[in-house]
């Protein structure tokens, strides 16, 4: 390029990046005047532009801080590199180095799969008894497959340094958690009951832990517990209900390590004295009763903030383990359960004999007491529509928590009981009122109904497009809103729904000023904060009055769900950070100025952090964070001016079990919110090609409370594959009426979008264990894992095999989907990128290849996250068509002509070449999903996914 | 240099920027060692604190690196310019030993965290933005070192409108079509298909 030209380019760039973004097209092709080339160069630069919101934005250093400090760390012990290879296992990074070893992420080669390897520290790896330790701790583990027992692979030897294979865990240990405050009691009767539910396991194959402490405890950020370090345990058969029985101690004492005795007496470099029984204090032989003990003091500190015996030293400790009875927990915290005061007791009995027996007992009290303090949860799991006014005398209920808690007096009502989802609540200033979104006629409408009040109103019945996520302006008199009338945007209307006005001709997730002058603004939206499809979302501000629209600052890495703080000067937001975490952030913003300075974080952890909003007094930052296991409401006290924090996060629990989109009252003493939960299943229908309608009522493939969607079935018309979202997402196999149903993965990996090759030998699927979303496939039987894409950057999602099974087409993330050569690996690829389409800053998103081959059929996903309609690319033309003006998720019947789509919950065909139209299935009151459709090669079975989710609005009171 | 006395990081740095090349051999390894020190710090702090010290990072670096005393006020933002170009080449041919055989992998580095869902990412393959800035140096010099100075020197718009002696309103401006100039270049990479990558 000359630099001649190259100053043109930034000329117009420049220019353009001055005016709307509507009107640079227009401006570039009078100011190019027909040189197609800078043209082009322009608008591919604008639309990076667009696209690079979070590109660069952390300095290097920061982005090669992990890297740097693992190499730190290898001067210090002999390490292993990335890149290295001990036997089948590919080193991925240092995870950790400590007393117990060092811990690496590595790569099963054979299997594709991330694990984790701990060796033996360097020095010791000769040394006898750590030896020892280290195959016993492999010996007691793999004998255990338990979900809530870290699981042991492999044992491997490399140059003379044994390692253990182990599962990877993504999450932390119950120790950090315990730092931050004591748990709420339901997550401390889940955590106890997953705990009690393994210990039970490893206790029937006659293994005791023998170190249950916060420490050995680990939470994923999916609220799994997973007991880690079978490493002082020991082996010992016998049955663990008769532990005194004499044959089996003495079958325990010939199964006995010879090292052993020293190390169960050796004293609290063995075990935490803390959480030690008094037994094992004692140098007694400790058994399962001992873990109990040790699981007892545990959740007694994760009930009451504090340890049962706390003694300045060891030997004092030890002492008050064998002789001094635990404060009673409800001492220390008076409003734990009385039930759950009874069990921590039991089970820090210093005499075994009076203790629990096993686990099994424990665990069922702990569920008992969860049952009784969580009615919910079981209503919830057997909602149905008809039941639903029926079981709406809910009235209120106080929640118990822990004194640390900072609502203890909060009760909470049930404000909507809809079938369907209630949600985007947002209260009036005077708390007596709300208004929320919900879709009953067809499209979401907004609603407004009194506070004790059972009658909604529909405040925009007479627009039959979607209008959602309204929010009460401080006045109280006026509702802004997101509208997909003409064309889409932000719209104010009157308290009553009267006088609407558009605002804006683009954005989301609507937020007043403390003023009532402006509003906040992203451009981007979201359907569930865990799938995020489409662009960064950038900031932007509307002033109410004149429409004038400002661009707030580019230091956003992304922008959703913005909040204004009560006196205006900051902005909180959440957004997906580099590497993919959620998390949420403040940015200062004067009104009617810019935001400027440094976006302040608010969190920075792996757990989905989202919905920041302020309290009204401006001193906490609410936000649904599922760091608590499940997601519930949190806040952090912080400076409302500069953005720091003052303390760490505190749970704000409700009963619910998925809590997010947190509304204030005025006076800061109601809150609303929405209690969701999430369900969807397979179902399918028959159907005939000829007339393009069902045959009958469609069937259930799958019934259950996992979320189970987008439904493949296997070119024999046999097995049916699908996603399943539950504790995890996993591929799932079954055949084709729902029976025999068995995982394909099982693994803490996200694994979506299962697409059978033609041939039936493989199932290609997306999935983030390569570190980002790539193009992975496997065998129907599980075996033959292989990562298909290593694409740089982005997320590539979706795989779409051709008819003839030689080329795979996917979609990296916010870009047009690419066709790649399966059987080259992907060094020597040269994948085809379909070509843009004409709308702007829309990418085509292809979902479904015609069987003659020719036609490929997909979304228009706009930058923004949403759908404008259905597509077709004709690969022998090379040239777009418009198949529809809505609707997503096109999916070809086998004459290649017509497409099967959803569009807002139901199923439509389309004729390509007529044009025409028609609904052809309806699932009222529940709503076909907008995810993958797939049909028999007969065209005669349908397949797809039914949402069942319920999403109610509920409200909690402080007193 | 005595073993008492820390290495003398200013002075190497100020030979090396009046053009002595032998003076890298020597800073190489001592600001190497320094980066990784500052890393592992900055790794060890407990969240939230940590993410409360993305530009605390770099700053700890250059006051590690530069005896602020010994460098003349009209002097320090070029030492900054210089740094940032250490701080590059250091980085970058770490990044290039650890991902040299993943190079196009387009792997981010590894945290012990789960990761979520990602569906977009934005790019830390250092090695492929290196080569990319140095296209964009032959087209724009200002703007390679724009780059340079903000993304792997960590400067802000202020300071690298300092040392280039130009307003922040142009530095913003060099950064935002660098940014997308780079942007666009990776991602032709990406696809190896130049021309149908316009507008993706």
């Amino acid at each position: 390029m000359t630099p001649a030209r190259w100053r043109q380019v930034e000329d117009l760039f420049d220019s353009a990046l001055g005016l709307e973004a509507a009107e640079r097209a227009g401006f570039l092709e009078q100011a190019c005047a027909g040189d197609e080339v800078l043209y082009r160069e322009v608008l591919a630069l604008l639309a990076c532009d667009a696209r690079a919101g979070g590109f660069l934005a952390r300095p290097a250093l920061e982005v090669a801080a992990p890297w740097l400090a693992s190499g730190t760390r290898a001067q210090v012990a002999p390490q292993l590199s990335p890149g290295h290879q001990v036997s089948s296992y590919r080193i991925v990074a240092l995870l950790g180095a400590g007393g117990m070893g060092e811990v690496y992420q590595a790569t099963d080669t054979r299997l594709g799969r991330d694990v984790a390897l701990k060796f033996l520290p360097g020095r010791s790896a000769k040394d006898a008894p750590a030896l020892r330790r280290f195959q016993r701790e492999a010996r007691a583990a793999s004998a255990l497959n338990h979900p809530n027992i870290c699981t042991l692979y492999d044992i491997g030897e490399h140059e003379g340094s044994p390692f253990l294979v182990m599962e990877l865990l993504g999450g932390h240990p119950l120790k950090q958690r315990l730092a931050a405050g004591p748990l709420p009691v339901g997550e401390l009767l889940d955590l106890g009951v997953q705990v009690t539910d393994a210990l039970e396991a490893a206790h029937s194959k006659g293994i005791v832990h023998r170190d249950i402490k916060p420490g050995n405890i680990f939470l994923t950020p999916r609220g799994q517990a997973k007991i880690l370090d079978f490493g002082v345990a020991k082996l010992r058969s016998g049955r663990p209900d008769e532990p005194s029985n004499a044959a089996a101690e003495s079958e325990g004492r010939r199964n006995r390590l010879p090292h052993e005795e020293t190390i169960s007496t050796a004293g609290p470099a063995m075990g935490t004295v803390a959480y030690m029984s008094p037994e094992h204090a004692r140098g007694e032989e400790v058994d399962a009763r001992s873990d109990l003990f040790s699981l007892g003091v545990t959740l007694y500190q994760a009930a009451t903030g504090q340890l049962p015996f706390q003694e300045a030293d060891a030997g004092l400790m030890r002492e008050a383990i064998l002789s001094k009875p635990p404060r009673t927990p409800r001492e220390l915290n008076a409003r734990l359960p009385a039930g759950l005061e009874r069990i921590l007791l039991k089970a820090l009995v210093k005499d075994r004999q009076a203790r629990y027996q096993s686990a099994s007992q424990m665990k069922a009290d702990l569920e008992r007491l969860r049952r009784r303090l969580a009615p919910w949860k079981k209503r919830a799991r057997f909602w149905a529509p008809a039941a639903a006014a029926a079981l709406f005398a809910l009235g209120y209920f106080a929640w118990p928590r822990p004194g640390r808690a900072p609502l203890a007096d909060a009760t909470f009502t049930q404000l909507t009981d809809l079938p369907g989802q209630e949600i985007y609540p947002s209260l009036s200033p005077d708390g007596g009122s709300f208004v929320y979104a919900r879709r009953a006629s067809g499209n979401w409408d907004i609603y407004f109904q009194k506070v004790g009040s059972r009658t909604p109103l529909n405040l925009t019945k007479d627009c039959p497009l979607n209008d959602t996520q309204p929010a009460f302006s401080p006045d109280g008199q006026r509702i802004a809103f997101r509208s997909e009338r003409e064309g889409g945007g932000i719209f104010v209307m009157g308290a009553a729904g009267e006088s609407v006005k558009r605002v804006t001709d683009f954005g989301h997730h609507p937020a007043w000023s403390p003023d009532g002058q402006e509003i906040v603004f992203s451009s981007a939206t979201f359907d569930r904060p865990d799938v995020r499809l489409g662009l960064p979302g950038q900031a932007y501000v509307v002033t109410v009055s004149t429409g004038r629209i400002r661009q707030l600052d580019e230091k956003t890495e992304d922008f959703l769900q913005p909040h204004w703080s009560p006196h205006g000067l900051r902005i909180a937001y959440w957004g997906l950070r580099g590497g993919g975490q959620r998390d949420v952030w403040t940015a200062s913003a004067a009104l009617g100025g810019p935001l400027h300075g440094e976006p302040v974080p608010v969190t920075n952890d792996p757990s989905v952090d989202w919905n920041p909003v302020w309290s009204p007094d401006g001193r906490y930052l609410y936000f649904s964070s599922e760091r608590g296991g499940s997601t519930n409401l949190w806040r952090v006290p912080i400076d409302e001016k500069s953005g720091a924090l003052l303390g760490p996060p505190q749970p704000v629990t409700t009963p619910s079990p998925y809590s997010g989109y947190i509304s204030f009252s005025r006076d800061g003493r109601r809150i609303a919110y929405v209690h969701q939960v999430r369900a969807s299943n397979i179902q399918k229908v028959r159907f005939d090609p000829f007339t393009g309608k069902p045959m009958g009522q469609p069937i259930p493939v799958t019934q259950g409370t996992r979320e189970a969607y987008s439904p493949d079935l296997s070119p024999d018309g046999w097995w049916l594959a699908f996603a399943g979202f539950g504790k995890q997402e996993d591929i799932f196999v079954a055949e084709e009426s729902g029976t025999g149903l068995r995982h394909l993965t099982d693994d803490t990996h996200r694994d979506r979008g299962a697409h059978w090759s033609p041939d039936g030998q493989r199932i290609a699927f997306m999935s983030n264990r390569g570190g980002k979303f790539d193009i992975w496939t496997i065998n129907p039987d599980g075996s033959g894992l292989r990562q298909l894409t290593h694409y740089p950057v982005l997320g590539v999602l979706n795989p779409v095999w051709s008819p003839d099974g030689a080329r795979l087409l996917a979609t990296p993330a916010g870009l047009n989907s690419f066709i790649m050569d399966v059987s080259r690996p992907w060094k020597e690829q040269t994948p085809q990128v379909l070509p843009p389409l004409a709308e702007a800053n829309t990418s085509f998103y292809v979902w479904s290849w015609s069987p003659d081959g020719g036609k490929l059929a997909g979304d228009r996903l706009r930058a923004e996250g949403t759908v404008s309609g259905v597509s077709v690319y004709d690969l022998g033309s090379q040239k777009y068509e418009t198949a529809t003006a809505f609707g997503a998720r096109p999916r070809w019947l086998s004459d290649s002509r017509r497409l099967l789509f959803v569009h807002q919950g139901k199923i439509y065909l389309v004729d390509t070449k007529s044009g025409r139209i028609h609904e052809v299935l309806a699932v009222a009151p529940h709503e076909v999903q907008a995810y993958k459709l797939s049909l028999s090669r007969d065209d005669r079975l349908l397949y797809f996914s039914v949402e069942t989710t319920e999403a109610d609005v509920w409200l909690m009171s402080l007193r | 240099m005595g073993a008492a006395s820390p290495p003398d990081v200013t002075g190497l740095l100020q030979a090396w920027s009046n053009g002595d090349e032998a003076a890298l051999e020597s800073l190489i390894p001592l600001v190497d060692a320094e980066l990784r020190r500052i890393a592992a710090r900055y790794l060890e702090r407990e969240p939230p604190e940590a993410s409360l010290q993305t530009t605390e990072l770099v700053n700890e670096a250059y006051l590690r690196l530069i005896d602020a005393r010994r460098v003349e006020w009209r002097d320090r933002a070029h030492f900054f310019a210089v740094c940032a170009r250490l701080m590059r080449r250091i980085l970058v041919d770490l990044a290039r030993d650890r991902w040299s055989a993943k190079r196009g992998a387009g792997r981010s580095p590894l945290a012990l965290d789960e990761a979520l869902a990602v569906s977009w990412e934005p790019a830390s393959d250092l090695v492929a933005i290196d080569d990319a800035l140095n296209g964009l140096a032959k087209i724009d010099p200002r703007k390679g070192q724009v780059v340079e100075m903000r993304f792997f020197g960590g400067l802000s718009v202020e300071e690298t409108a300092e040392v280039l002696k130009v307003s922040p309103q142009t530095v913003l401006r060099d950064w935002r079509l660098a940014r997308a100039w780079l942007f666009k270049e990776l991602s032709r990479e990406d696809a190896r298909d130049a021309s149908s990558m316009a507008t993706g």
